[in-house]
This record gives structure tokens, sequence and C-alpha cells, in this order.
């Protein structure tokens, strides 16, 4: 009974780390809790930030990758003749 | 045997990064977090100012370098140097000149699994919301901290362990728990304690619901336990978030605070970087004094405090808040004005 019982729960943690996770979603779901603004950052630094981040917030590895792969991806230059150089639109 | 399959099961539930991982979309393109990085020091060059009932004024600048020092793939090196020149001028005559700096923390985290964070040094002590979310320059709604922030308004020197995990899908559980050693070093200010602190989040309404406890050993023994929540409104946008805490000796208090940013609901490029604040707080005195070197109030207080914040850039933040404390004997009002700028440096 108590292996039974063992091995639904580990089933279930399985199950519930599978789920894919949303980058922008992380982003405004805990970040812009306390920080009103996104910043654009080269990916070295964003790298470290989002480290920081991870410890700070605790969030999970795996929201931090996401969290830095929509901030890379935010941070490509868009075609825009009203885009700023280093602000990204809040 | 069966013990033993037992006991590696449960093992493996308290470090579920063992498990197949969450899959981040686009994450795999750059790498994660684990790989690259290079030096940052960032942080925030304030200068406040706050005048109450027309006779007292202080001022002064404050700086907060923060250094971020990545090593390797699984450690980040830490520190936040706090300094500040506090003027005070109280009935037309200059106070001494005080020179404030410490560490506000210097700590070396260990990425132990993709849920558990390993902490050892001096740290930030995991209580409530304030201190660890709030208290930066440029990161607090109001310039003022709640009066009852003074009682958890400390670093700790010792372990910490913290993490994070879904318990179900849409219910995140966070926690941290330490320990701490007592320290009278000027740079490293510490009292013996221990405690931890827990959260419930909901990603989906943005509600979190959290508890924190603290017992203090050594010279003054005492327990505290607080509650908070904080709940973001997507569609406003508007930030409520609040804070209970309950000190043996020392009193209870509780603070509730909303912002309101003005982003959604006009299209005015300046009133687009507002952002509106109030707060309402109590503190609650013991009915005898504990003669503890706390910097409470020594009545029960009652406060209000409106504030309004304006981001001319992303890095620089202008504010200006009212506030009216009243308690059985008198009471006070403060205007305070303060500009935060925060500057990041690193590699590019």
């Amino acid at each position: 009974m108590k292996n039974r019982i063992a091995v639904l729960f580990i089933a279930l943690m399985t199950s519930l780390t599978a789920a894919p996770i949303d980058g922008e979603q992380v982003y405004k779901s805990n970040c812009t809790r306390c920080h009103i603004a996104m910043h654009t950052y080269s990916e070295k630094m964003s790298r470290v930030i989002v480290r920081h981040m991870r410890v700070r917030a605790m969030l999970t590895q795996e929201e931090a990758n996401a969290v830095l792969a929509y901030l890379l991806e935010s941070a490509q230059p868009v075609p825009s003749p009203n885009s700023k150089k280093g602000i990204n639109a809040r | 045997m069966r013990s033993l399959h037992l006991a590696l099961l449960a093992l493996w539930s308290l470090f579920p990064g063992l498990l197949p991982a969450q899959s981040a979309s686009g994450a795999a393109d750059y790498g994660g977090i684990l790989g690259g990085g290079s030096p940052i020091l960032t942080g925030a060059l304030g200068f406040t100012g706050g005048i109450n009932n027309p006779s007292n004024l202080s001022f002064g600048p404050k700086f907060e370098p923060i250094l971020l020092l990545p090593i390797g793939n699984k450690f980040l090196l830490e520190t936040e140097y706090s300094t500040e020149l506090p003027v005070n001028r109280q009935d037309g005559a200059l106070g001494s000149l005080v020179y404030n700096h410490s560490f506000e923390y210097l700590q070396m985290n260990y990425l132990a699994s993709s849920h558990l964070v390993l902490t050892g040094g001096e740290f930030v002590t995991p209580f409530g919301i304030y201190k660890e979310r709030m208290d930066p320059q440029w990161v607090r709604n109001l310039l003022d901290p709640p009066l009852i922030f003074a009682i958890n308004d400390n670093s700790s020197i010792g372990g910490m362990v913290r993490g994070s995990t879904y318990i179900s899908e849409g219910v995140k559980l966070n926690g941290a728990a330490y320990f701490s050693v007592n320290s009278s070093n000027s740079q490293f200010e510490s009292s013996r304690q221990s405690g931890g602190t827990a959260s419930i989040y909901l990603p989906g309404p943005r509600l979190e619901l959290g508890a924190s406890y603290s017992r203090r050993m050594g010279d003054d023994q005492l327990n505290i336990a607080g509650a908070d929540f904080v709940w973001n409104d997507r569609r406003t946008p508007l930030d409520v978030r609040g804070e209970y805490v309950w000190a043996e000796k020392l009193g209870s208090g509780y603070w509730l605070e909303a912002a309101y940013k003005l982003a959604n609901v006009t299209s005015n490029p300046f009133l687009r970087r507002c952002q509106l604040v109030a707060r309402g707080e109590q503190v609650f005195a013991p009915s005898i004094s504990p003669d503890l070197d706390d910097p409470l109030p020594v009545l029960t207080t009652s406060g209000v405090t409106a504030g309004w914040n304006y981001w001319p850039t992303d890095y620089l933040k202008f504010s200006v808040s009212y506030g009216r404390q009243w308690d059985s004997a008198e009471s006070l009002n403060t205007w305070t004005i303060g500009l935060v700028y925060r500057f990041t440096i690193g590699a590019h």
C-alpha cells in the first residue's frame, strides 16, 4: 500500500513538473509585482540578473529559464521608427 | 529493501529537480541561466528629504551598490553595501553628522536543484514581504517604510535553504528556513535567531498568502510571527499588499498598501509614467515598555500616507508623499520627497 502511494506521488510530481512554461506569463505574474518597467540588457547581463532574481523571487529553474528566454527575445531589435534604444515600452 | 525504496522515493520527492524538468518555451536556445554571465555592478543612488511639524527637517543621500558575481554554473556571490549620510535639523539646530554604512548582505548561493537554493553568509532575514522585496529604494512604493518594519529590518549571518515548487497546476508553494548566529561587528550585525517563511502563490489571480515565524535567542528572547498577502489585479493594474506582525514583548501592528499604475488607463505619456499610492497602518504598543533596542512607537500609533511616483525614464524615479501619524499624546504631519537613480554596469 505504501509503495503504491509513493509511486502515485512520484507520478503526480512528474506530471506536474512536465507542464510547459510561458516566459511572458512568468515574467508578468512575478517580475512586474515589484518592478514597474522592463529593461533591456545584454545577454551576459540578463543571465546574471535572472540568476539573482531566481534566488530573490523564489523562481524555479524552469521559470527562470523561461523568463530569460522571454527577456532575450524581447530585447531583439524591433524595426520601428518609434523604438528607443536601451528602453523598452512598458 | 522496501524501506530503502521508500527512503529513495522520499529523497527524490525532496529534490524534484531530479525529475523531468518543465519545458520553458525558447529557453533551450539560450542555454538557460546555468551558462554564461558576467559580473554586474548595479544598485541605486537616492536623495531623500523630509519635514515634519515644520521644526524638524531631515535629508541626505543614500547609496546602495550591489555586486553580482556568477561562479561556474551553480554559484552566485551577491552583496549589497548600504551607505547613507542623514542630516537632521531640529528646532533650528543641526544634529551631528553620522555616516551609516554596513553590508546589507554578502551571500553565496548554491543552486542545488531546480527547486532548491542553499545560501551561506550574511543574508536579508526572510520574514514577511517588506524586507526581502519592498525595501530597495527603487522598488518601494512609498519612501518611508511601515512603522512595524522596525521589528524585522535586519540581516542574518548563517545558513538558509529556500525554494519553490508547484503543488498543483496554478498553485505554487514558496518557502525559506534559516538560522543565524550573533554578531556585533559594525559591518555584519546579526542576532542569534532562527525561523522561516512560507507562502502559497496563485499565478492566475496573482494572489499570494504568506506566513512567517522567527525566534530570537540570546539576551532578548522573543517570538515573532507574521502573516502577509499580495494581490495584483492584472486588469487595472492595482497592487494591494498587507502585512501583520506580532512580536512578543514588542507589540504588534499591520499595514495595508495599495498602488495604482496609470499606464493602462490613459494614453497621456506623462500620466502613463505615474503611480498613485496609499497606505494605512497601526502599531499596538505593549502595555509594559520592553526596554529593548527597537525603534518602535512607545504608544499605540495610527497612520495614513498618500504618495505619487513618477518615472521620467526607466532609470530615474521621483517620489513625493504626505503622511499623518497620531497617538494618544500628539499627531505628526510628514512631507517626504525623493529622487532615485538606478544604475547597472556590466559586460555587453
